[in-house]
């Protein structure tokens, strides 16, 4: 019965990419992004891992497909349905590109679970509870995950103040504004 | 230090909104919606609110206190006033012979009341006004005269009780039919039979 | 029978147990009791609407010196059902030129992100539909899909209005899920976990709106704040801005794609009421006092679920409160509050919660 539920959830995946790409209207194509990442957050729950389910939602979903549509709203080209502008050999290399993306992403799992399977270290799927992820969060060591946290959060840091940056009123010397 | 007193000053200001509405919900009594068609013998209108308008008679004399002058039928935006006059031989004043209200074009504006100079015209509460026929609307608000009685089959055919009669429809230039040249007649008589 | 109200986590158990039997494996027990769920949820959430509508409506009557709906039934009671039936028989428009196919599913998404999020909600001990050790995060996560819904609504309309109030509310929503979701984490550290149910048993003492010294209250305040706006109520309603955007992003819906819309309208506040009671007000756990255990006792005659349905009762009418007092901000006045007050200050929260929690400074620990 889970197979079944995987093979659906993976075919919508799919379909749902492949409406992405095809389409030539770029808030469909949003939309269907939408449906890619809400099915991969099934896969999760599938896989028992509710806590990367949630953040999935959260961010993807929730989060950054919200601001891409937000943008795609701001843009004036929107609503027009795009046309194929592109020589046919682009579409030619796209396809040699992709396919072989998929060559080495599935040599490389099938050869990793293989290599599992054959060591006898193949984990099975547990739901980690909330208190182990923030530990090894914030834990150093082997099995610690601080620094990259915190290196994270020093992009974070760097991508907020770049925005306030941009988005802050240069002060005009010749009117002089209120100043509170 | 501005912005805590700012921000407290503004949650009073939220919190005695929220008391007065929570005020209102929890005394049912103070509703002031009336279940009008249900009510309708107990119904308490405000004092100021205005529907038709009526004239005023004086108490001591029971006379109107109507003079004719016409204000109000200038005052009027629809010409829903018509008005004839005569002098009064008892008191040399003139009053009212015909003060024929066109309910059916007026718009309840009270314009009419302001411009009334001697008191004699007011707005009352009557908002049943529902009829018929347009011509139900029409109405001669003097009727308590005995020239002027409410049968209202003879106006446009009235006689006037007194040589000196004037007639005190409005003399500005409006090129409308009922006005225009209605030095004599004001208003067509209708045919006023149930259809 | 009588202790089932009571012990409702010992009537799933057993409607477990009795199903498994019935129909011979866990998986399709699993299978028809969510299926009962879905159902039982379903004539919920219209039964719900429809009251909260009725609810509402009366509170803002009673609330402006008027009575709200009296023609149609006894008090006008059968007035949404009135409504319901209108907006069911009405017909269904799409606009010329709009996207046929995305202005169809935008009512879905905000209805499905809505409807899910209730099955995470705890009515009564073991009553959850779904039982998550991230429940309080995932239910976060979910009603942020029905921004989307929102944004894509008001783009497939083809009509300027509906697109600004899509953006305005877009923009709402976005600013004031981070202080709604920073004001429930700064309660999560004092009980640990983000399963509900859990949330609840850790209030066995009391509820954590006073045992988190301050913080409690504070966060309680804030998440309202937010959660109203999330909710695109008013005084934060200018997403839809009746005066200035003729409806926002839902102008050209009509019948059931609106009556969608509006349904879960109603639901999201629900929602965002059950997920503050659970959090702040200790759910379906009664009021305990500790020492007083006779009076203890006279509490816990109510069950758990009219507890829960009590306390719900009594933020959704905070919630329509706010309402009918307060008048509409303006769109850069909104911004300002959350960025510029509302965010630092649940910050602020957020770092004095832990504090509290890491120095144990909370009552009844």
């Amino acid at each position: 019965m889970e197979t079944l539920i995987f093979y659906t959830t993976a075919f919508f995946i799919l379909a749902a990419a492949g409406y992405v790409v095809t389409t030539m209207n770029i808030f469909r194509a949003a939309i269907g992004l939408t449906g890619v990442l809400a099915g991969i957050a099934g896969l999760y729950l599938l896989m028992n891992a509710q806590f990367l389910s949630a953040v999935q939602i959260t961010v993807y979903v929730g989060g950054i497909m919200v601001l891409i549509v937000f943008a795609i709203l701001l843009m004036p080209e929107a609503s027009m349905h795009l046309r194929r502008e592109n020589p046919k050999w682009f579409r030619f290399i796209g396809g040699v590109s992709a396919a072989l993306v998929f060559a080495v992403l599935a040599y490389s799992i099938t050869a990793f679970i293989g290599a599992q399977d054959a060591a006898g270290t193949s984990l099975e799927p547990a739901a980690a509870s909330i208190r182990e992820i923030g530990l090894a969060l914030l834990s150093p060591g082997g099995n610690g995950f601080v620094l990259p946290f915190e290196f994270v959060s020093v992009v974070l840091i760097a991508a907020l103040i770049g925005a306030t940056t941009i988005a802050k009123r240069t002060p005009n010397p010749e009117t002089k504004e209120e100043q509170e | 230090m501005n912005i805590f007193v700012k921000t407290l000053r503004g949650l009073k200001g939220l919190l005695s909104g929220m008391g007065l509405t929570f005020g209102y919900f929890a005394r049912p009594s103070k509703v002031i919606t009336q279940q009008y068609p249900e009510n309708r013998n107990t119904l308490k209108l405000p004092e100021r609110s205005q529907a038709r308008i009526d004239l005023i008679k004086n108490a001591e004399t029971g006379r109107y206190n109507c003079i004719a002058c016409g204000l109000c039928v200038k005052a009027c935006p629809n010409n829903s006033i018509e008005l004839t006059k005569f002098k009064d031989p008892e008191t040399k004043k003139f009053r009212p012979e015909k003060f024929v209200y066109h309910f059916e074009r007026c718009l309840v504006c009270g314009l009419c009341v302001e411009a009334c100079k001697f008191d004699a015209l007011r707005m009352t509460s009557e908002f049943e006004t529902a009829a018929w026929s347009p011509d139900d609307l029409v109405e001669i608000l003097n009727k308590d005269d005995p020239w002027a009685h409410d049968d209202k089959s003879d106006i446009g055919q009235q006689t006037a009780p007194d040589k000196n009669e004037q007639t005190a429809s409005p003399a500005r230039d409006t090129d409308r039919q009922e006005h225009t040249g209605a030095e004599e007649k004001t208003i067509q008589p209708k045919d006023r039979s149930p259809k | 029978m009588e202790s089932y109200i009571y012990r409702t986590d010992k009537l799933i158990l057993d409607l477990t147990e009795w199903l498994t039997e019935a129909t011979g494996s866990a998986f399709a027990a699993e299978v028809v009791k969510m299926s009962i769920a879905a159902a039982v949820l379903s004539a919920f959430v219209g039964l719900l609407a429809m009251i909260l509508i009725y609810i509402e409506r009366k509170v803002a009557g009673h609330m402006q010196q008027r009575v709200g709906p009296m023609r149609v039934g006894p008090h006008g009671i059968l007035q949404t059902v009135a409504d319901s039936i209108k907006l069911v028989a009405k017909e269904g428009l799409t606009p010329k030129n709009a996207d046929a196919f995305i202005f169809n599913l935008a009512p879905l998404l905000v209805f499905a992100s809505s409807f899910a999020c209730l099955s995470f909600i705890p009515f009564s001990p073991g009553m959850t539909i779904v039982s998550f050790n991230v429940g309080l995060l995932f239910i976060l996560g979910i009603a942020s899909v029905g921004v989307l819904g929102i944004l894509a609504g008001g783009w497939a309309s083809n009509n300027k209005w509906s697109v600004l109030g899509a953006m305005r509310s877009g923009a709402q929503i976005i600013s004031y899920e981070l202080s709604a979701t920073l004001a429930l984490l700064a309660i999560v550290p004092f009980f640990g976990t983000l399963d509900f149910q859990e949330i609840v048993l850790s209030q066995q003492k009391g509820w954590w709106i006073w045992r988190a010294p301050g913080v409690g209250l504070l966060g309680f305040l804030i998440y309202t704040i937010a959660s109203t706006a999330e909710c695109n109520r008013t005084p934060f309603d200018i997403a839809e801005g009746e005066s200035e955007l003729t409806g926002g992003f839902h102008t050209e819906y009509s019948a059931m794609k609106f009556a969608m819309f509006f349904l879960a309208e109603f639901i999201n506040i629900f929602i965002v009421s059950a997920i503050s009671a659970t959090v702040f007000f200790g759910g379906w756990m009664p009021f305990h006092i500790e020492g007083l255990d006779t009076l203890n006792r006279v509490f816990d005659l109510l069950p758990p679920i009219v507890w829960f349905f009590g306390k719900v009762a009594c933020l959704v009418f905070v919630v329509m409160w706010f309402r009918w007092t307060f008048p509409r901000l303006r769109v850069d006045q909104l911004m300002h509050f959350e960025w510029k007050y509302l965010m630092p200050l649940s910050l602020i929260n957020l770092a004095l919660a832990a504090i509290a929690v890491s120095a144990g400074l909370y009552f009844f620990n």
